[in-house]
């Protein structure tokens, strides 16, 4: 596979992550901010919130820096 | 509409789009034949299954929640307003940490609704941020895409990413046509992927020239990593102002 064909699908992936998936997470958090849920209800849904957001986060790292890593190799892949 | 339907109608676009990325990333991995890099997405589309489970343990607590969920008296303030006084001829580096950048940048963006907008999608496909600025009733209509992404959208006018003088001669004759534009930059820091900090700068600087002669106003946007800060402070040097992580909701 040519590099400007991964880094095609390697910026599907970053779009993917970055844009719907977080800002919907983002809206979700602020919805449950604003709901009167009991403490406990919300603290689970919040924590499992936080997750998602942390690992999504990690994952447009992960695209982002395999991206550039395809980019700068000298080599085909 | 009570908040168990918002928040159980957000869970299930969740869902969707968890899904989406589990397929999206199989299909990657059927694809791509490279150790590292599949490495990496496979750790990924593992993930993403076990946030399907999260997303589906979400749903079951909140079905099972009897109680009526009220809406509070009053809600919570509306997000700070920045005061931001985007004029035409400003020149604007927004510096976001990578956790809040999509979502303080999207409400950034909606408080140019009411302006004509260049957009450059360095690394990102436009449809998705067409979709989320659509979703915020933001009229796409007044803006023009630039696609940085090296695949071509009939819809928007498509650049290699390597090519900063066609960028620039875009963005200028774009600029000119429209008048009293607002040219958004996102991100700069995804520049570095095909250029070094002293061609980006030189491109900026040229830009920011350029934008101030034909009174336009430019906003690079830029994320506040380890690696892209000596770029950031050297941008920073070059733009009429700059507004900082936190600073910039």
């Amino acid at each position: 596979m040519k590099k400007r064909e991964i880094i095609l699908l390697l910026e599907e992936g970053l779009s993917i992550e970055e844009i719907p998936t977080l800002t919907n997470l983002d809206e979700l958090e602020e919805l449950i901010d604003k709901a009167n849920l009991d403490r406990i209800t919300a603290s689970e849904i919040k924590k499992r919130v936080s997750h998602l957001k942390k690992e999504t986060i990690n994952h447009a790292k992960i695209f982002s820096k395999d991206i550039k890593l395809v980019a700068k190799s000298k080599n085909e892949f | 509409m009570n908040f168990k339907i918002k928040i159980l109608k957000k869970l299930r676009e969740q869902l969707a789009l968890e899904e989406l990325s589990r397929d999206t990333y199989y299909a990657f991995l059927k694809k791509i034949d490279n150790k590292k890099i599949n490495s990496d997405i496979a750790g990924i589309y593992n993930q993403e299954i076990e946030h399907i489970k999260i997303v589906n343990e979400m749903v079951d607590i909140l079905s099972k929640y009897k109680i009526p969920i009220k809406e509070t008296k009053k809600e919570i303030k509306e997000r700070r307003e920045t005061n931001l006084t985007l004029k035409g001829e400003i020149i604007l580096l927004l510096i976001y940490k990578t956790e809040d950048y999509i979502h303080k940048f999207i409400s950034f963006l909606i408080q140019l609704n009411e302006r004509k907008m260049i957009y450059i999608s360095y690394n990102k496909i436009p449809k998705y941020i067409k979709k989320v600025l659509k979703e915020h009733k933001f009229d796409v209509k007044k803006i023009v895409f630039i696609n940085g992404v090296d695949i071509k959208s009939d819809e928007d006018i498509n650049i290699r990413p390597e090519d900063l003088t066609k960028l620039s001669i875009i963005i200028n004759e774009t600029a000119k046509k429209l008048k009293n534009v607002t040219v958004v930059v996102d991100t700069i820091s995804a520049f570095s992927t095909y250029h070094n900090d002293k061609t980006i700068c030189q491109f900026v600087a040229s830009m920011n020239d350029r934008a101030r002669n034909e009174g336009y106003g430019i906003v690079w946007v830029a994320i506040d990593e380890p690696a892209e800060r000596p770029l950031n402070l050297k941008l920073s040097q070059i733009c009429d102002k700059t507004i900082k992580k936190r600073d910039a909701s």
